[in-house]
């Protein structure tokens, strides 16, 4: 639903437990699902619905689109493919992603649901630098994951990474 | 400096020695120049490394190749059993796309190799213009493929190749007419031989080309009909026939002292005596293992060997079993000399008599007879044999004494046969095959010969001795075979190539399976989705993610085969730890060719050996490769990389101390005139460049860029000139403080060869001076940004303006800072 003040279109999402909230355009495009929608929909006055996003996590994720709605548009390159890719992240990002486990993992869902790159980067580098740290066992407790490795298997995996080992 | 090949060429665009290469190949020496031409301009010249891959069987035809340098081998999938060898002057691959069938061989370089390539669509669209030359290399491949598919067969493949040989057979019947047009590319072959060696100038290994014309059945096939017809016997046979046992003679050689039919066998097979000499010779009663010959009256009268007669070329012998006048070999043939005959297998000449005049066979029986009678009379025969005249009376002799031990040494017989020739055959292709035959599908002839003749012989179980190993009662039974080394020496070259070239595949898929054989459980999953686990991976490195793979079964998978992750391969981190066998063993099976990027800088433990295999596991889709202080590896090596790399845009080699100007220059074979260089240049850039310059218009922020810097043993201008040739699409070069190495003519190379060069640094180089720098300016249009800082010998040039008159627009830094390569 649109709302003309200050010539700002407005935005009305609404969560997947049912609770609206509305948002400048710009904010809400930095969601490729979201700016897809509006662009197929012209300027409809109905809600969008963002299903698999409850309110608590959409509100987090409007707080960075909001926050990043200045952002120029990400370069539509791969190329970052052939360099390193660093894990370094900005410090805003770095205090918006100081949540618990648990919703950071909402947001990463939330935010390749919606189909916000920048914010799916961040959220994947927080993780990946959360990994780094980490024991396979730890790993598995964050990821709740089981250990479906027999000992044998366990231990051919451990010998080939030896040779990194004593660092 | 030989004048600049290019203007001395008729054909537009062909360098002359790569348009003497192509005369010279059999299948166009007919063909005319405007053939030539336009197949020239589709020819991408590749080079390989020692047990690359050229071609694996199965895998879709895409090309054809000419081998022009080096020596390739045509092997099984497994690469355990080697049909042939090639030799420069060869062309492979042909069967694929001219039959449309996968690939029914697969070819492995012997040594650093360089070959054309011919795309199939290039040939598809020339041929139907050249019907003659289309017919031709048809022909030829219908041949080869009937050969190596009755080799595969022998030695246990014939099942996998059913298809190829059904179209193989098709095929047959009909070029059997024209045999007249395979002759072209017979007669190549033989002069190919020569003009190789002619050539020996040019080419790196001369001793190859040599070994080639010098084996008389080197050449090939098609030599095989010539050296038919030379025979009295077939002399006067109409072309379709010699060209039906062209196809089907069997090129065999044997080292001295061997024995080719043994007495009392039971083979069918004839032999014709190309080069080098034989004796007949019976042997005694008492041998241990020929129990049975005693009957023979010759070893009776005669010591433990009697020698019945000797044949010399032109003669051949084995056709009185053949005929079907003897039961079994009547004599045993044994090498004096070096021996190179063909063999015509009794199925072959069976169908043989079937297709010539009566007349033929005729003449060949009553000769035989001849012999025979001549042969029980005693020594007679001998002599005749020794005259040179007709075979037909040698042969003669060979039949009668197994004639006479039939009945008693029947079985017996047949179990010394079989063992015989295979022992024989596989002593025969080991040794002989791999090092003097230029021609690949010789060997393969070889093989077929062997089986059939076991199958005649009840030996079955052994045929599949040659490639495998000889059988031990083979061994066991002819304890004369030649020297046992002989068997042994072709085991071990070829075992030892296989092992290298596969070992990072074999590694690979022994490892993984081993693990992965469960199906991962539900709750390895986690609570991420695999795709945006992958884009966490993405930030991981290498180690890490091996690290990772003990997380669950679900992760190991995903990191062991996601094609997302490990496009970086950032080694330096571990740079103390990175050995060959880490490298081979570890690291390579688990990244695969996923990386892009490669840093393999300050791994300073690694050799060719790990380069090589990190190169070929892990290269193909590298665009960016950085070595700083690799230093233990060669330039060939890195050549070799960048060859497997073809989308390579940037290069670091500083500090590389051995990737010497003369090694790069040795790589890419070319003895460096630099008007030569250029040529090959052109041509090269023809067949990398496509691909490569598409990419780099997209990504120009990746720098192009090869760095020297600091080079002990100072890269001269052949190595840039070889670097240009090898990397055309480089965007970005830094030569920088390679002294003295960089000159004008290293520039002006540059300039002629790095068109798409956006960056140049040559910082420091002292002999640069305003024509090297106007040289580049005017060839690298692309040029955005040239760093010509503390080049001494530039200031008078940029004193007098010069940037200002010449420099087009390019951005010149003349005061070192190095801030250009912050913009990276």
């Amino acid at each position: 639903m649109t709302d003309a003040k200050d010539n700002v279109q407005m935005v009305e999402l609404e969560s997947s437990d049912g609770v609206k909230m509305t948002y400048e355009r710009a904010v809400v495009e930095r969601s490729m699902l979201v700016k897809n929608l509006l662009e197929d929909l012209g300027s409809q006055n109905e809600a969008i619905p963002i299903m698999n996003v409850n309110e608590v996590v959409l509100r987090k994720v409007m707080e960075w689109c909001e926050h990043h709605k200045k952002d120029p548009a990400p370069a539509q390159d791969d190329d970052a493919d052939s360099r390193k890719k660093t894990t370094d992240i900005e410090e805003w990002d770095q205090k918006f992603m100081q949540v618990d486990q648990e919703m950071l993992f909402e947001i990463i869902l939330a935010a390749n649901y919606m189909d916000i790159k920048a914010l799916l980067d961040v959220g994947c580098k927080t993780v990946a630098n959360m990994i780094k740290g980490k024991s396979p066992d730890e790993i598995r407790k964050t990821f709740n994951i089981q250990n479906d490795f027999t000992p044998e298997e366990e231990d051919q995996i451990r010998r080939e990474n030896e040779w990194a080992e004593d660092r | 400096m030989r004048p600049s090949p290019l203007t001395a060429s008729t054909i537009q665009g062909l360098p002359l020695d790569l348009l003497d290469r192509l005369r010279n190949f059999p299948l166009f020496l007919s063909a005319p120049d405007s053939f030539l031409a336009a197949i020239g301009t589709h020819l991408r010249p590749q080079l390989y490394q020692p047990h690359d891959y050229i071609l694996t069987e199965g895998d879709d035809a895409k090309a054809m190749y000419w081998l022009v340098r080096g020596a390739v081998r045509v092997t099984s999938r497994d690469g355990e059993s080697t049909y042939a060898e090639l030799k420069p002057g060869a062309f492979f691959g042909e069967i694929g796309i001219l039959m449309d069938i996968p690939r029914t061989a697969t070819i492995v370089a012997n040594l650093r190799s360089l070959v054309v390539r011919l795309n199939k669509e290039d040939l598809q669209k020339e041929l139907p213009n050249y019907p003659a030359v289309e017919r031709a290399i048809r022909e030829e491949a219908v041949e080869r493929l009937a050969i190596l598919e009755r080799k595969k067969k022998e030695s246990g493949y014939g099942a996998s190749v059913d298809p190829a040989k059904g179209s193989a057979r098709s095929a047959k019947r009909p070029r059997d007419r024209m045999a007249g047009d395979v002759e072209m590319g017979d007669v190549g072959a033989v002069r190919d031989g020569e003009a190789l060696s002619n050539k020996k100038r040019k080419s790196p290994s001369p001793s190859l080309a040599d070994a080639a014309a010098s084996s008389a059945i080197g050449s090939g096939p098609l030599t095989i009909r010539q050296l038919l017809k030379e025979l009295p016997l077939f002399s006067g046979l109409p072309p379709e026939i010699l060209h039906f046992l062209g196809v089907n003679a069997q090129p065999r050689t044997y080292p001295p002292f061997t024995d080719i039919i043994k007495q009392n066998s039971q083979g069918r097979d004839v032999y014709f005596i190309v080069k080098g000499e034989v004796e007949v010779v019976t042997e005694k009663p008492t041998d241990k293992h020929h129990m049975t010959a005693a009957r023979t009256p010759g070893t009776v009268t005669g010591g433990p060997h009697q020698v019945k007669a000797r044949l010399k070329p032109g003669q051949y012998f084995g056709e009185v079993t053949s005929l079907s006048l003897a039961p079994r070999r009547t004599a045993t043939v044994r090498t004096i000399s070096s021996v190179e005959c063909l063999m015509i297998s009794g199925n072959v000449l069976d169908e043989l008599w079937q297709r010539c005049s009566p007349d033929l066979r005729r003449q060949v029986e009553c000769e035989a007879r001849r012999r025979l009678q001549a042969a029980e009379d005693g020594d007679v025969v001998m002599v005749d044999v020794v005259d040179g005249t007709p075979a037909i009376n040698e042969l003669a002799i060979a039949d009668i004494g197994p004639r006479i031990s039939t009945k008693s040494g029947t079985s017996r017989v047949t179990f010394s046969d079989e063992t015989r020739e295979s022992p024989e055959t596989s002593e025969d292709e080991k040794p002989v095959i791999e090092p003097s035959d230029p021609d690949p599908f010789l060997s393969i002839g070889l093989d077929n010969i062997r089986s059939r003749s076991r199958r005649g012989s009840l030996a079955l179980p052994s045929p599949s001795g040659p490639q495998v190993s000889p059988n031990d009662s083979q061994n066991r039974t002819s304890p004369s075979l030649s020297p046992p080394t002989t068997s042994s020496s072709p085991l071990k070259p070829r075992s030892k190539p296989v092992h290298e070239a596969t070992t990072p595949e074999r590694q690979k898929s022994l490892k993984r399976p081993k693990v992965i054989h469960r199906r991962p459980s539900r709750h390895g999953k986690g609570i991420l989705p695999d795709k945006m686990l992958v884009s966490v991976f993405q930030y991981l490195d290498v180690y890490r993610l091996m690290q990772l793979r003990l997380v669950s079964m679900h992760w190991l998978k995903l990191l062991s085969s996601s094609p997302e992750i490990l496009h970086t391969l950032d080694l330096t981190p571990y740079n103390r730890h990175i050995t060959d066998a880490v490298l081979s063993n570890i690291i390579c099976p688990f990244v695969g060719p996923r990386p892009r990027f490669i840093d393999l800088s300050n791994c300073f433990h690694v050799t060719d050996e790990g380069f090589g295999v990190l190169a070929s596991t892990c290269g193909a889709n590298v665009t960016a490769w950085r070595m700083k202080s690799v230093w233990d590896v060669t330039g060939q090596a890195v050549l070799d990389m960048s060859n497997k790399a073809k989308g390579l845009e940037e290069i670091d080699l500083s500090n590389c101390r051995k990737v010497t100007d003369n090694l790069l220059a040795r790589i890419v074979g070319w003895v460096v005139p630099e008007m030569q260089t250029q040529t090959q240049q052109s041509q090269q850039q023809q067949h990398r460049g496509h691909p490569m310059k598409t990419r780099n218009g997209v990504r120009q922020p990746a720098p192009n860029q090869v760095q020297n810097q600091q080079a002990q043993q100072v890269p001269a201008d052949t190595a840039t000139e070889v670097l240009s040739l090898g990397c055309p699409n480089l965007t970005h070069l830094n030569v920088a403080f390679c002294g003295s190495a960089v000159s004008d003519s290293s520039l002006r190379s540059i300039g002629l060869h790095l068109l798409e060069l956006k960056q140049l640094s040559v910082r420091g180089c002292v002999r640069v001076t305003g024509t090297g720098v106007e040289a580049v300016v005017d060839g690298c249009r692309e040029l955005e940004f040239f760093d010509v800082s503390q080049c001494k010998n530039l200031k008078g040039w940029l004193d007098g303006g010069g940037i200002e008159r010449k420099g087009r627009g390019v951005r010149f830094e003349t005061v070192a800072d190095g801030r250009w390569r912050d913009h990276r």
